[in-house]
C-alpha cells in the first residue's frame, strides 16, 4: 500500500480537469467524493460545494467517482477538461452509516468488526411489547429465550454464546446512554417474573437497533460490554420541515400454542387400571372393584379412597363407571353419588383465556432548519392468556435537538414510563404457577369448567371448592384471589447534552444521563389457599420497594477529516463518569389478623422487615481514533481505562486496548467489470476488562431473622471473600468478509470470531464441608469460537411496481469451551466443576475440557455392551452423575422471506435450532403422576409392559443376569421408577431442537396514487400478522410435545431446566399505521 | 493559538475530573448492610437453632429417619417412606450439617482468641453432637481437612468414620473439662440450659456416652476407657440423671418458630405412628401408647405400614390409622429433643451388660430409664412401678435396645442409629421400594451430588460404596451380619 502511494505522489502530472458532482436524487453538490484517475492512485475529493480540480497524467483515460451510499461512475475523459457526473444512490445501503459506541456515527464499511442492524419499523409490524423478542430470528449468532407466555415475563439474550459464569445479557445503550437492564432473579426454580429493565423501553420510538456482537464492538464500553452492546437509536423529529403527526395502533388476541400432550384414558387415583384389576382377582365388577381400591371421593383429604392423590393412575375413563366425584350430586346421607367417570381432553387448555395486547402510540413531530422535536405517547395493555394476568403501560417520550448557533447544538431526551401490574402469575416449581398442578400433579378427569363455575364457593366441609382439598388451590380462585403479586413501577430515564463544533477536528459534547426508577411490589396470599385454610391462618404479605438510579456523565471529544490527500482521520476522546445504586425495602407478615388486609398494622405476631443498599462507582477515560487511507482502507485503535469501587484499591485500576482493520478491497482491486459491486475484509482484537458487583471484598455475618424467642441469630455468610479481586477479562478477535454481488442482488457477510474470557470474577460453589458454600475468584477461562453467516438476496426484483423477492437468512454456530477453571494459590487444589444450576437431582454445569452447560443426572445402568440393566422388577436400574447432554445449541438459524407486489407486503420468518438439550421437569412428574399422554400408549395400562419391549423400545435392555428382560411390570411402576421414585433423570432429558415458523405478516401500505389526492394524508399503511405461528419440528426425545424454548429470567440460574413453563402464545393481529 | 486553547482547555476538564476520580472508592464499596464482626451468642443460637430446625421437622426426621427406623409411617404422599430419592433433600441435610459446623468453628476460635472458655467448650459440645449426626448419616466424610475452605482447602479428603469416632471421644472429654461455672457467661445464645454451665458439663459427659456406646461393639476397649472414665469419676465427669437435665430446644410457639411436627400439622395428615411402634407398644401393654399415639377413626389403636406398595393398601380407609400424640404433635411450644437422661440410663444399661464398670447394674441403669422416658410422658408412679414389674421388666440386652428405641420417639435419626446398630426391633425393608433386594431399610444417606462433582477426586472412592443410594457399605459400627 505505502509502495503505491509513493509511485503515485511521484508521477509527472499535466493536465487539469475540473467540475462538479452533484447527487442524481436532488441536484445538489455532493462534498467529500473521491476523484480518481481509473488504475492509478491519483486522486482528490470534492469540496463542501462538490467541486473538484485535479491533475491528470496525459496518459489517463477516465475518471472513478466514488462515494459512500452511491453507484461508483466511471467517466472517460476525452478531451475534456471540465466533467459533471451525477451519481445515483446506491440502493442497498452498503455505505449506510451505523451508529457505534457512545453514540458516535460511523460509515459501516469503515468498521472492522461485526455489527447488525435492524431497522424499528420491524421490530413494531407484529405488536410485540418486548423489544428482545422482536429481534427472535433477526440477527445472526444471537440467541433469545423468552417462550414462557406469562404477561412481563422477561427474556434471556445472549450474543455470541454464554461468555460468563455470572452475567451473560448484553448492555443496551439508548442514545449512546447505557440503561439498567436489572431483573431480580427468578431462581433455579422459578418465581414470579417482574420482567427485565430493557422491557420497559418502548418499541414504537425506536428508529433503529444495532447489534455490536463481540467485544470488539463493544471495547469502548468496557466492563459492561464484554457480552456485546445492543444500541438503539430513538426516533426523532427529522423530516420534512414542519409538523407531522403519525398515529400507529396495533390490536392482537393471544392464545396458548403449544400445550403438552396429556392422557384422557386413566382418572385420578391409584393402581386403578384394568392390569391391576386383574392381577387382584376381584370377584367384584370393574366398577366396584375401583371404587373399593382405587377412587371413590369422599371429602378430597383422604378420606374416600385415594380422593387425596394427586396423580392419574386411577380407573379407566369412558369406559361406562360410575363413581363418586367431588362435583357428584350430595345426597342427603352426607355421600356424594356415583356420577360417570368419564375424560374432559380439553381441562388444561380450558383454563387459559384469550389474551390480548392493545397498542396504541401518537407522536408529533416538528422540523425546522433550527432544530427538531418529537414527542409521543404510548399506551399499551396486555391481558394474558392466564386468567387475571395484566399488564399496563404508558409511555410518554419526549426528544428535542436545536442549533442553537451553528457551532452549538443542544438534544435532550426524556422518558417517563409508567408500569403497572395487577397480577402477575408464579413461574415454575411453585404452588402459585397453576401449571404445576394443573401440569402433572392433578386427576385427568377433572373438569375443569365445574371449578371455573364454583371458584370461590366452599365445600361441604369448609374447604374451598376444589377437586382435592390438600396442597392444591382450585386455578381460576389461585390466580383471581388466592395468590396476588401486583406491581407498580415508574421509570423516568433520559439524557440532556450539549455539542460545540470549534472546527471539523474538536467537537465537544458533555453529556449526563440518568435512569431512574422506583418499583413496588406486593406479593400476597389470602386465608384461602389450602395451606392457610388447613392451618387456620390468615394470609400473609410481603411488600418490596426498589429504587434504582444509573448516572452517567460524559465528555467526550470527536473530530474528523482529511490529514492529506490520501490519508484521513477520526477520532473520539473521552471521560465517563458512572454512579449506580440500588435501594431495597421489605416489610412481611407471615400471617394476618384479619383476613384480606393486606397492611403490616394487621400482622398477627411480629412484623419482619430487611433493606439494603448497593453503591457502585466507575470512572473512565477512553480513546479511539480511526485512521482511513482512500476510502478503502480503515485502522481503529481504541484504548480505555476504567477505575470501580468494587475491586481493591491495588487493583481498581484496569486498562484494556482494541484495533481493527477494514479493507474495502473491491476499491483497491478495482473489481468494477467483475459480478461483484461490492467487498470488504475486516478483522479486529479487543479485550475488555469487568469489575464485580458491591461489597465482594470482606467477609460479613447475616443477620438470620426474626429472633428466636427474644434471641437474635447471625451466621457467618457462606460465601468467602476472595483473596485478592483482579479486574476479569474478554479477549476477543474475529475476521469478518462482506461481499456484494450481481448488481448487489445477493448480499454476503460472515464473521469468525474467538473469544476467550479469563480471570473471571466468579461466585464458584464449593464442597460444602470445607465450610463455605462459596468463593468469589478470579478464575476460569472460558472460549467461545464461532461462524456466524448472514445471506441477503433479491431473488426476483421486476421494479417498483412489480413483484420482488427477498430472502434474508441468518445462521450462527457457536462452539463453547470451558477451557479452566480454578487453582487454589495457597493449596493448589483444583475446582473440577463449576454447577450452573441444579434442580431435581440433576446438574447443570461447567467442567473444564467441555461445553458451557453439561447436563448430568441419574441415568439408566448398561452393561459392557451398553444395554440398559433392569432391576427383579423389571424397572431399569440408575446410576448417578452421568453426563446426559448439553445446553449449548450446536447452531441457530433464521430465515426470512419477503415477497412484494406493488403496495403488498408479505414476508415470514421461520427459526430453527439444532441441539440444546434441556431436563424437564413436567415431563418427570407428568411420567411420575400418569398424565402425560405417553403413560397411557397402547395397551400399557391395560396390560403392563416389558421394558425394551413396550417402553424404551429403541434400547436394547436386560436383565441383571444379562438375559434379555421378560420381566412384566406395570406402568405406574415403569414411570414412577424411571422418573422421580427410582431417582431417574435420563427418561426426561429432552433433544431441544425444533423448527418454528415464527411469524407471518402481510402489510399493504396506500399508493402514492391515493396518498397525493389528500395533502393532509402522508402515509397510510395497514399489517396483519400472526406470531408463534406453527411448531414445525421437534426432537423425537420431547415425547411430552413441550415447547423447546424454555427458561425462566435472563440470569444463569434454571438454564436448561423446564419447570412447569407457561406456555408460549399464539398472537393474531393487526397493526395500523396513519402520517399525517 | 486558538485550537491550542481549546485543547488546553479539554485536557484540563479530563485532568480536572479525574484527580479525584477514586477519593471516595473505598467508602463506598464499604458494606453498610451487614456486619463484619457478630457477638458469639448470635452464633451459638443459630447453630442450635439451626439443628433444632432441619433435623427435627419433617424432611430432616420425619420422612426419613423417623420412618427408616419405624417409628412413624406415611399413609400420604407414602414417597419417603418407601426409599423414592430426593435429591434435594439430601443436598439440604448436607448443606445444613456443614453450616451448622462452620458457625460453631468460627464460634469456637473467636471464643478461644477471646478466652470465653464456657462458650469454646459450648460450640465444641454442640459441634461433637453435630458431627455425630452426620458420620452417622454418611459414615465417611471431609473430617479432618473440613471447615477449611478459608485456607484454600476446597478439596477436603475424607476420613473414615474409624477415625472420626475416636476424635468425637476425646473432643467432648476436652469440652467436659473446659466448662467452668465461674467462668464466662453464655448470654442469650444458650438455647439448651439457660446459662446453667452444669448441664452443658453433664451434657457433653453424656455426648460421650452415647458416642462410646455406639462403637461398644467394633471397638470396645475404646468405649469401655471412655464410659469407666466418666463413670468413675463422677465429680469430673457429671452426666444427665434426671428429666430436668435432657437437652430439649424448646420452641417459642409462635410463627416462624412453631414446633416442626406441630407446623407441619397445620397443613398436612401424611403421618401415621408406624405398625413396628403401635404393635411393639401393645406388645408390652405400654402406658406410653396413648401418649405416642390417637386412636383411629374406629377406636382402636393402628400403627400404619412403612412404605408400602400402592396395592397393599387399596382400599384401606386411612382415617383408622393411629395419629401422631399430641404431645409430640400439636404443641406449637413443644420441643424437639437432642439428648435424654433417659438415653443415657440405656447407655449405663448396656455397658453394664457388656461388663464394663459402671458402678450401676444393667436392671437398675433399665429401670431408671424406663422410669425416666415414663415420667416424661407423664406416666404416673403406679403405673410404671406395674409396667417394670409387668412386660416391661428387665429380660437382658435386647429389652434394654428395645425400651432405648421405644424412648427416643421424635429423635428419628439416633433411633435410626440404634435400629441399625442392635437391629431391635427387626424391621425389613418397605414393600414399595424402588429398589428391589434389600432386607432391611436403608443403611446410610447417598452423598449429594454437590459433592459428587466439587469434590470429585476425594468423594469418588466413598460414593461408589453406595449402593442403589441408601444401602451400601454399613456402617463402621453396624456389625449386623446377613443384612443387605
Amino acid at each position: 500500500m505505502v509502495g503505491v502511494l509513493l509511485i503515485g505522489s511521484a508521477m509527472a502530472q499535466d493536465r487539469r480537469i475540473s467540475g462538479t458532482v452533484t447527487a442524481e436524487e436532488d441536484g445538489l453538490g455532493l462534498p467529500g467524493v473521491t476523484v480518481q484517475v481509473s488504475g492509478t492512485s491519483i486522486g482528490t475529493q470534492t469540496d463542501a460545494n462538490g467541486a473538484f480540480s485535479l491533475s491528470v497524467p496525459s496518459s489517463a483515460q477516465s475518471l472513478d467517482f466514488s462515494f459512500i451510499g452511491f453507484v461508483k461512475q466511471t467517466v472517460t475523459i476525452g478531451n475534456r477538461t471540465t466533467i459533471n457526473v451525477s451519481l445515483a444512490t446506491d440502493a442497498t445501503q452498503l455505505g449506510e452509516v451505523v451508529v457505534t459506541a457512545l453514540g458516535v456515527l460511523r460509515e459501516k464499511r469503515s468498521l472492522g468488526y461485526a455489527t447488525q442492524e435492524v431497522d424499528g419499523d420491524a421490530l413494531t409490524r407484529s405488536n410485540e411489547t418486548n423489544v428482545v423478542n422482536s429481534l427472535s430470528g433477526k440477527v445472526s449468532g444471537v440467541q433469545i429465550t423468552g417462550a414462557s407466555g406469562a404477561v412481563g415475563s422477561s427474556s434471556r439474550i445472549v450474543l455470541r454464546g454464554n461468555n460468563s459464569f455470572g452475567n451473560n445479557q448484553p448492555l443496551f445503550v439508548i442514545d449512546g446512554v447505557p440503561i439498567d437492564n436489572s431483573a431480580t432473579s427468578v431462581g433455579a426454580n422459578g418465581s414470579t417474573d417482574y420482567g427485565s429493565g430493557i422491557q420497559e423501553l418502548d418499541p414504537n420510538n425506536i428508529e433503529s437497533v444495532n447489534v455490536l456482537k463481540g467485544a470488539n464492538a463493544a471495547a469502548l464500553y468496557g466492563s459492561r460490554a464484554a457480552n456485546g452492546v445492543i444500541m438503539i437509536t430513538t426516533k426523532s423529529g427529522k423530516g420534512e420541515n414542519g409538523l407531522g403527526i403519525t398515529y400507529s395502533g396495533g390490536f392482537s388476541v393471544e392464545n396458548v400454542a403449544i400445550l403438552p400432550d396429556y392422557q384422557n384414558k386413566y382418572g385420578q387415583g391409584k393402581t386403578g387400571s384394568e392390569y391391576w384389576y386383574k392381577r387382584s382377582g376381584s370377584t367384584l365388577s370393574y366398577n366396584d372393584w375401583a371404587t373399593a381400591n382405587s377412587y371413590r371421593y369422599v371429602d378430597g383429604m383422604g378420606n374416600g379412597i385415594n380422593d387425596d392423590v394427586d396423580e392419574s393412575w386411577g380407573p379407566r375413563l369412558d369406559a361406562g363407571l360410575l363413581i363418586p366425584q367431588f362435583n357428584s350430586p350430595l345426597l342427603a346421607d352426607g355421600t356424594y353419588e356415583a356420577t360417570p367417570w368419564i375424560s374432559h381432553p380439553g381441562n388444561v387448555d380450558a383454563f387459559f383465556q384469550t389474551g390480548y395486547t392493545l397498542d396504541n402510540n401518537l407522536a408529533i413531530t416538528s422540523n425546522s432548519d433550527k432544530g427538531n422535536t418529537r414527542f409521543s405517547y404510548t399506551n399499551q395493555k396486555q391481558v394474558g392468556t392466564i386468567p387475571n394476568t395484566d399488564q399496563k403501560r404508558n409511555t410518554l417520550q419526549l426528544s428535542s435537538s436545536q442549533n442553537v448557533t451553528d457551532k452549538l447544538t443542544v438534544d435532550a431526551l426524556i422518558n417517563y414510563v409508567n408500569t403497572s401490574n395487577d397480577n402477575l402469575i408464579g413461574q415454575g416449581y411453585n404452588s402459585y404457577n397453576p401449571l404445576n398442578s394443573l401440569g402433572s400433579w392433578f386427576g385427568r378427569q377433572v373438569d375443569v369448567e365445574d371449578l371455573k363455575a364454583n371458584a370461590g364457593k366452599t365445600l361441604p366441609t369448609g374447604a374451598p371448592y376444589n377437586w382435592i382439598s390438600l396442597y392444591h388451590d382450585n386455578p381460576f380462585e389461585s390466580v383471581n384471589d388466592i395468590f396476588r403479586q401486583s406491581r407498580t413501577k415508574d421509570r423516568i430515564f433520559g439524557y440532556a447534552s450539549a455539542s460545540y463544533k470549534f472546527n471539523p477536528w474538536a467537537n465537544v459534547l458533555l453529556r449526563v444521563g440518568n435512569d431512574w426508577s422506583y418499583e413496588n411490589r406486593q406479593e400476597r396470599t389470602s386465608n384461602r389457599q389450602i395451606d392457610m385454610y388447613l392451618a387456620g391462618k390468615n394470609g400473609d404479605f410481603i411488600q418490596r420497594e426498589y429504587f434504582r438510579n444509573e448516572l452517567n456523565a460524559d465528555l467526550i471529544v470527536t473530530g474528523q477529516g482529511d490529514l492529506n490527500e490520501d490519508f484521513s482521520l477520526s477520532y473520539t476522546a473521552g471521560a465517563n463518569y458512572r454512579d449506580n445504586k440500588l435501594k431495597y425495602t421489605m416489610i412481611y407478615a407471615e400471617d394476618l389478623v384479619v383476613p384480606g388486609i393486606y397492611n403490616i398494622s394487621n400482622v398477627n405476631g411480629n412484623p419482619q422487615a430487611g433493606n439494603s443498599l448497593d453503591h457502585i462507582r466507575s470512572n473512565s477515560l477512553f480513546g479511539q481514533a480511526s485512521f482511513g487511507f482512500r476510502s478503502q482502507l480503515y485502522l481503529d485503535v481504541t484504548a480505555r481505562n476504567d477505575w470501580s469501587s468494587t475491586l481493591p484499591a491495588d487493583n481498581w485500576s484496569y486498562f484494556y486496548p482494541s484495533a481493527s482493520l477494514s479493507w474495502i478491497f473491491t476499491e483497491t482491486l478495482d473489481l468494477s467489470n467483475s459480478p461483484l459491486n461490492y467487498g470488504k475484509l475486516r478483522g479486529s482484537w479487543a479485550k475488555v476488562g469487568n469489575a464485580t458487583s458491591a461489597y465482594q471484598t470482606l467477609s460479613t455475618y447475616l443477620a438470620f431473622s426474626p429472633a428466636f424467642g427474644g434471641v437474635p441469630q447471625f451466621r457467618l455468610d457462606p460465601k468467602l471473600p476472595p483473596l485478592n479481586l483482579k479486574p476479569e477479562s474478554v479477549t476477543s478477535s474475529e475476521i469478518g468478509l462482506e461481499l456484494a454481488g450481481f448488481n448487489n442482488r445477493l448480499r454476503f457477510d460472515a464473521t469468525y470470531y474467538d473469544k476467550v474470557t479469563t480471570n473471571q470474577i466468579m461466585e464458584i460453589s464449593l464442597s460444602k464441608f470445607t465450610g463455605a458454600s462459596s468463593l468469589l475468584i478470579n478464575a476460569g477461562e472460558i472460549q467461545n469460537k464461532g461462524v456466524e453467516l448472514h445471506l441477503g438476496g433479491t431473488l426476483i426484483d421486476r421494479g417498483d411496481d412489480a413483484f420482488r423477492w427477498d430472502i434474508d437468512a441468518n445462521w450462527a454456530r457457536n462452539k463453547n469451551q470451558v477451557n479452566k477453571l480454578y487453582t487454589d494459590p495457597t493449596t493448589g487444589q483444583e475446582l473440577a466443576n463449576y454447577p450452573i444450576t441444579s434442580a431435581w437431582g440433576v446438574n447443570i454445569s461447567a467442567v473444564p475440557g467441555e461445553e458451557f452447560g453439561v447436563i448430568r443426572g441419574y441415568a439408566y445402568d448398561r452393561n459392557e455392551d451398553g444395554a440398559i440393566v433392569v432391576n427383579a422388577n423389571g424397572i431399569p436400574k440408575m446410576v448417578a452423575q452421568q453426563e446426559l447432554g448439553n445446553i449449548t445449541p450446536d447452531w441457530v438459524g433464521g430465515l426470512t422471506n419477503t415477497l412484494s407486489y406493488k403496495n403488498v407486503t408479505l414476508s415470514f420468518l421461520i427459526d430453527a435450532r439444532k441441539g440444546g438439550d434441556f431436563y424437564s421437569v413436567s415431563d418427570m412428574f407428568g411420567a411420575y403422576t400418569g398424565v402425560m399422554g405417553f403413560t397411557a400408549e397402547g395397551d400399557i395400562r391395560e396390560n403392563g409392559l416389558i421394558v425394551g419391549q413396550d417402553v424404551l423400545k429403541d434400547f436394547t435392555v436386560v436383565k441383571e443376569d444379562g438375559t434379555p428382560n421378560d420381566i412384566r411390570t406395570s406402568a405406574n411402576e415403569f414411570f414412577k421408577g424411571v422418573s422421580y421414585a427410582g431417582g431417574g433423570t435420563e427418561f426426561s432429558i429432552i433433544d431441544g431442537s425444533y423448527i418454528k415458523l415464527r411469524n407471518i405478516n402481510i402489510t399493504y401500505n396506500l399508493p402514492n396514487s391515493i396518498t397525493s389526492r389528500y395533502s393532509w394524508l402522508k402515509g397510510a399503511g395497514v399489517s396483519l400478522f400472526a406470531n408463534n405461528v406453527a411448531m414445525l419440528y421437534t426432537h423425537k426425545s420431547n415425547k411430552a410435545g413441550l415447547d423447546p424454548e424454555t427458561g425462566f429470567g435472563v440470569g444463569n440460574d434454571g438454564l436448561g431446566v423446564e419447570q412447569y413453563q407457561i406456555p408460549s402464545n399464539r398472537s393474531i393481529g393487526l397493526k395500523l399505521n396513519v402520517a399525517f | 493559538m486558538k485550537n491550542k486553547l481549546i485543547y488546553t482547555l479539554i485536557l484540563g476538564i479530563f485532568v480536572t475530573s479525574f484527580s479525584a476520580c477514586t477519593k471516595d472508592f473505598e467508602a463506598i464499596n464499604t458494606n453498610p448492610n451487614n456486619p463484619t464482626e457478630a457477638p458469639l451468642p448470635t452464633l451459638l443460637a443459630f447453630a442450635l437453632r439451626d439443628h433444632a430446625s432441619e433435623f427435627y421437622n419433617t424432611w430432616g426426621d420425619m420422612n426419613e429417619p423417623s420412618t427408616y427406623t419405624g417409628h412413624l409411617a406415611k399413609h400420604s404422599y407414602i414417597d419417603e417412606a418407601r426409599y423414592n430419592f430426593r435429591p434435594n433433600v439430601v443436598e439440604n441435610m448436607w448443606t445444613y450439617t456443614s453450616r451448622q459446623l462452620k458457625n460453631l468453628d468460627v464460634a469456637m476460635t473467636r471464643a478461644e482468641a477471646e478466652g470465653s472458655t464456657n462458650m469454646q467448650a459450648a460450640a465444641l459440645t454442640v459441634q461433637s453432637m453435630i458431627w455425630m449426626v452426620a458420620t452417622d448419616r454418611w459414615r465417611d466424610l471431609p473430617f479432618n481437612d473440613a471447615l477449611q475452605g478459608d485456607q484454600g482447602v476446597i478439596s477436603p479428603t475424607y476420613t473414615k468414620q474409624e477415625d472420626i469416632y475416636p476424635v468425637l471421644l476425646e473432643r467432648l472429654k476436652v469440652a467436659a473439662t473446659m466448662f467452668d461455672v465461674n467462668g464466662d457467661n453464655l448470654g442469650g445464645g444458650d438455647l439448651l440450659f439457660d446459662n446453667d454451665i452444669v448441664k452443658w458439663e453433664k451434657f457433653a459427659n453424656s455426648l460421650r456416652l452415647r458416642a462410646a456406646i455406639r462403637i461398644s461393639d467394633v471397638d470396645p476397649t475404646l468405649a469401655r476407657q471412655h464410659i469407666e472414665e466418666i463413670m468413675g469419676n463422677p465429680g469430673t465427669y457429671p452426666i444427665m440423671e434426671t428429666n430436668a437435665d435432657n437437652a430439649f430446644i424448646t420452641w417459642p410457639g409462635s410463627a416462624p418458630y412453631q414446633e416442626p411436627w406441630q407446623l407441619d400439622e397445620e397443613a398436612r395428615d401424611d403421618y401415621s405412628v408406624a405398625d413396628y411402634m403401635i404393635n411393639t407398644l401393645k406388645d408390652l401393654d405400654d402406658p406410653r401408647l396413648p401418649v405416642y399415639a390417637r386412636p383411629g377413626s374406629n377406636g382402636q389403636f393402628t400403627g400404619a405400614p412403612v412404605g408400602p406398595k400402592d396395592e397393599e393398601i387399596a382400599g384401606v380407609d386411612k382415617s383408622t390409622y393411629s395419629r401422631i400424640g399430641a404431645r409430640f404433635r400439636s404443641n406449637p411450644a413443644g420441643f424437639s429433643p437432642f439428648m435424654r437422661a433417659s438415653e443415657i440410663k440405656f447407655i449405663l444399661a448396656e455397658a453394664a451388660a457388656k461388663g464394663f464398670n459402671v458402678g450401676v447394674t444393667a436392671a437398675n441403669a433399665y429401670n431408671a430409664g424406663v422410669t425416666l422416658s415414663l415420667q416424661e410422658n407423664g406416666i404416673q408412679d403406679a403405673a410404671i412401678s406395674a409396667y417394670l414389674s409387668g412386660a416391661g421388666a428387665y429380660d437382658g440386652l435386647e429389652s434394654i435396645h428395645l425400651q432405648k428405641w421405644i424412648s427416643l420417639f421424635k429423635n428419628g435419626q439416633e433411633a435410626w442409629a440404634e435400629s441399625r446398630r442392635t437391629d431391635v426391633p427387626v424391621m425389613t425393608a418397605a414393600t414399595g421400594s424402588p429398589y428391589p433386594g434389600h432386607n432391611r431399610p436403608p443403611f446410610r444417606y447417598p452423598y449429594p451430588t454437590s459433592e459428587t462433582q466439587l469434590n470429585q477426586a476425594n468423594s469418588a472412592e466413598f460414593v461408589a460404596e453406595v449402593e442403589d443410594n441408601f444401602w451400601g457399605k454399613q456402617m463402621w459400627w453396624d456389625t449386623r451380619t446377613n443384612v443387605n
